[in-house]
């Protein structure tokens, strides 16, 4: 499996070891099952409830997803970019922060300094559902 | 430099799509000091043989000592396991000096069966410290008992949940979903 650049793996480290609870989401503006999700889950971020969202845009030619969040409704979330051309589909593998990026669009939720609280890395999550990760993830237990 | 690159984040964040520029390396984060991954123990080769099979998968790390652990299990769990046939559910118990625990396990309604394995890792006692009770599995982080993964596609990763509790409902969504087609493209 290919690793990630060790500067976007930086990039994600610094955001996702500060407090609180933090999205990451990997997507690709080529792909359906990632623009399926743009507007019901995504459009209201800020309903999810964690700290902080960030997009990791993968193999798109290197550009960001900047025009296809904006047409989609999606505004405010920050992108880090993965470059590389779209490859072919059981390419698609990447190693990011250590762990298995097999699936687009895939979900990671952090807690704890870091620490990876939930991965939904198949099929399509739900705003429900991910919100209801959000408040798992601040929970006591 | 990580409060300005913070600060810098949520300004762009709050005006208009941007691409983050690349801080430089910040200090690791556990993910990156976890036991090296791999392959290591018995348990894990006969659990990543059972995931890589076709069809969907559960691995479930839990300890009969976590709190956690029985309370998921006394929420229905049994439920699930017994109306899914069709998914293999591999019981890694963790932290209890390698011993399985089946027996505990049964009395929570899930004996072993066909479909249903149970192992014990050779993790080591309980510790009282939680850092202590960190390590990876099949290469991945396991740092909260208990924790449930879910594989597909010959033994991909679909989800992991691995902090807090997973209901009954959420397991069968998780199941159900893994078992779809969700091919747009």
């Amino acid at each position: 499996m290919t690793s990630a650049p060790p500067d976007v793996d930086a990039a994600l480290r610094e955001i996702v070891s500060a407090d609180g609870v933090h999205l990451v989401h990997v997507w690709a503006p080529w792909c359906g099952n990632s623009l399926h999700e743009l507007r019901p889950v995504w459009a209201q971020h800020h309903a999810l409830g964690a700290d902080s969202v960030t997009f990791v845009t993968v193999w798109n030619d290197g550009e960001d997803g900047s025009e296809v969040l904006e047409e989609h409704g999606v505004r405010g979330i920050p992108e880090v970019v993965v470059p590389g051309a779209k490859p072919e589909k059981e390419d698609r593998r990447l190693a990011l922060l250590g762990l298995p990026m097999t699936w687009i669009p895939t979900t990671w939720v952090f807690n704890c300094g870091g620490l990876l609280a939930y991965a939904f890395g198949y099929g399509e999550v739900t705003a429900a559902r991910l919100a209801e990760a959000v408040r798992d993830a601040r929970s006591g237990w | 430099m990580r409060i300005l690159a913070l600060s810098f984040l949520l300004a762009a964040s709050a005006s208009a799509q941007v691409s983050i520029p690349i801080p430089p390396p910040p200090e690791p984060i556990l993910l990156a000091e976890m036991d090296a991954p791999g392959i290591d123990t018995a348990v894990e080769q006969s659990v990543a043989a059972t995931v890589s099979r076709p069809g969907v998968h559960v691995v479930h790390f839990w300890a009969p000592w976590c709190g956690n652990s029985r309370a998921e299990f006394e929420s229905g769990w049994y439920e699930v396991v017994e109306e899914r046939e069709d998914v293999s559910f591999s019981f890694v118990t963790m932290w209890n000096d390698g011993d399985p625990a089946a027996d505990r396990l049964a009395r929570f309604g899930i004996p072993e069966a066909d479909h249903v394995r149970v192992y014990g890792q050779p993790s080591g006692p309980w510790s009282r410290d939680i850092d202590e009770r960190r390590q990876s599995f099949l290469g991945l982080p396991v740092t909260w008992t208990p924790t449930t993964w879910i594989f597909n596609r010959g033994g991909e990763l679909a989800y992991a949940f691995n902090f807090g509790e997973v209901s009954p409902d959420m397991l069968r969504q998780a199941l159900d979903n893994a078992a779809k087609s969700w091919d747009h493209d």
